[in-house]
């Protein structure tokens, strides 16, 4: 598949277009591209790659089937998963720190965070159709105590039943046990899944 | 999705069909569209009461979670018990078996539209 998308993507230069970047960033988890062009050029480019792409079934999305794509595939998104108040031990992104004592600006802080987060990024797979959304509250089922918020959620369309992921407090839930969602008023039963959500098979 | 002709409509996306004191209340197809595939609807009781241009009720979508404005200062008589069940039905037919509530109104407000109004609203 992704060959017959590069063929596509160079077909764009027989184009009138003084200059092009064709990218592989794109942070959806799926194969593809993002294209930059000039202002002026940017209609025609689209114009043409969704005719190129049409035969095949090619059609236009907007920002919510991406963020559900980039939620299914369990990537953190800055404002969501991650900000200047969530460390990366909590975001589960320790890995890409390296506390080697060689000194950078947060080191320091960094290495004592990285002892005992305070928080843990979960994820969350629900039933039915009624989707957790970023801020709502998590709360044990126990006694109600409220042990985070949701950071990202949507009713996945791949899988079919609502996934979030969520920032509860470490150390009191894990993978299989159950947690509720406040969803407006309606107190839903989540499980605590591992992430990704969804893997697209290579 | 064409706007039938016998409704009133708001800008909030709501038709009304009026019968004696009885209105029929339910969201456009235009508005269902917009929304995408809808998951589930709260509805007020019946009895409740309803203020003209406050919310009643929820309709959420794949998308996103709209809101119910009342179009009518009136006390709920009667909601939709199939649409609860079966929240697609808003997609399928906004302006039949998707209707979600009928509220006996005190008077009806005069900024409602008619169905060339709505279609100019939202450029069908």
């Amino acid at each position: 598949m992704i060959n017959g998308d590069i063929k596509k993507s160079l077909d764009l230069t027989g184009m009138q277009v003084h200059r092009q970047h064709a990218i592989r960033t794109g942070y959806t988890g799926e194969d593809g591209f993002e294209v930059l062009v000039g202002v002026e050029h940017a209609e025609a480019t689209f114009n043409a790659i969704l005719a190129a792409g049409r035969p095949e079934g090619l059609v236009p999305c907007g920002l919510a089937c991406r963020d559900t794509l980039r939620l299914e595939a369990g990537m953190p998104l800055y404002g969501h998963e991650l900000g200047e108040d969530i460390t990366p031990y909590e975001a589960g992104l320790g890995k890409v720190v390296r506390l080697t004592g060689r000194g950078f600006v947060g080191e320091d802080a960094l290495t004592k965070l990285a002892e005992h987060p305070k928080r843990q990024l979960v994820g969350l797979k629900g039933e039915g159709k009624r989707a957790a959304r970023a801020e709502y509250p998590v709360l044990a089922p126990e006694r109600g105590e409220e042990l985070g918020k949701i950071t990202s959620g949507a009713l996945s369309p791949t899988l079919g039943y609502p996934v979030a992921m969520a920032l509860i407090l470490a150390g009191k839930k894990q993978v299989g046990d159950a947690v509720i969602v406040d969803v407006r008023g309606s107190q839903l039963p989540f499980e605590i899944v591992p992430l990704p959500f969804y893997k697209k098979e290579r | 999705m064409a706007n039938p002709a016998g409704l009133h409509y708001t800008k909030e996306h709501e038709w009304l069909k009026v019968d004696g004191d009885v209105a029929t209340i339910g969201i456009t197809a235009y508005a269902a569209d917009k929304l995408g595939d809808v998951v589930f609807v709260d509805l007020p009781k019946v009895g409740a009461r309803t203020t003209y241009m406050k919310i009643c009720g929820e309709i959420e979508s794949t998308k996103s979670v709209g809101e119910l404005y009342s179009p009518v200062d009136g006390e709920v008589v009667e909601i939709n018990g199939a649409v609860v069940g079966s929240p697609e039905l808003v997609n399928q037919d906004a302006f039949g078996g998707g209707w979600l509530i009928k509220v006996r109104f005190d008077a009806l407000p005069a900024d409602l539209l008619s169905a060339a109004e709505y279609d100019a609203l939202t450029g069908e």
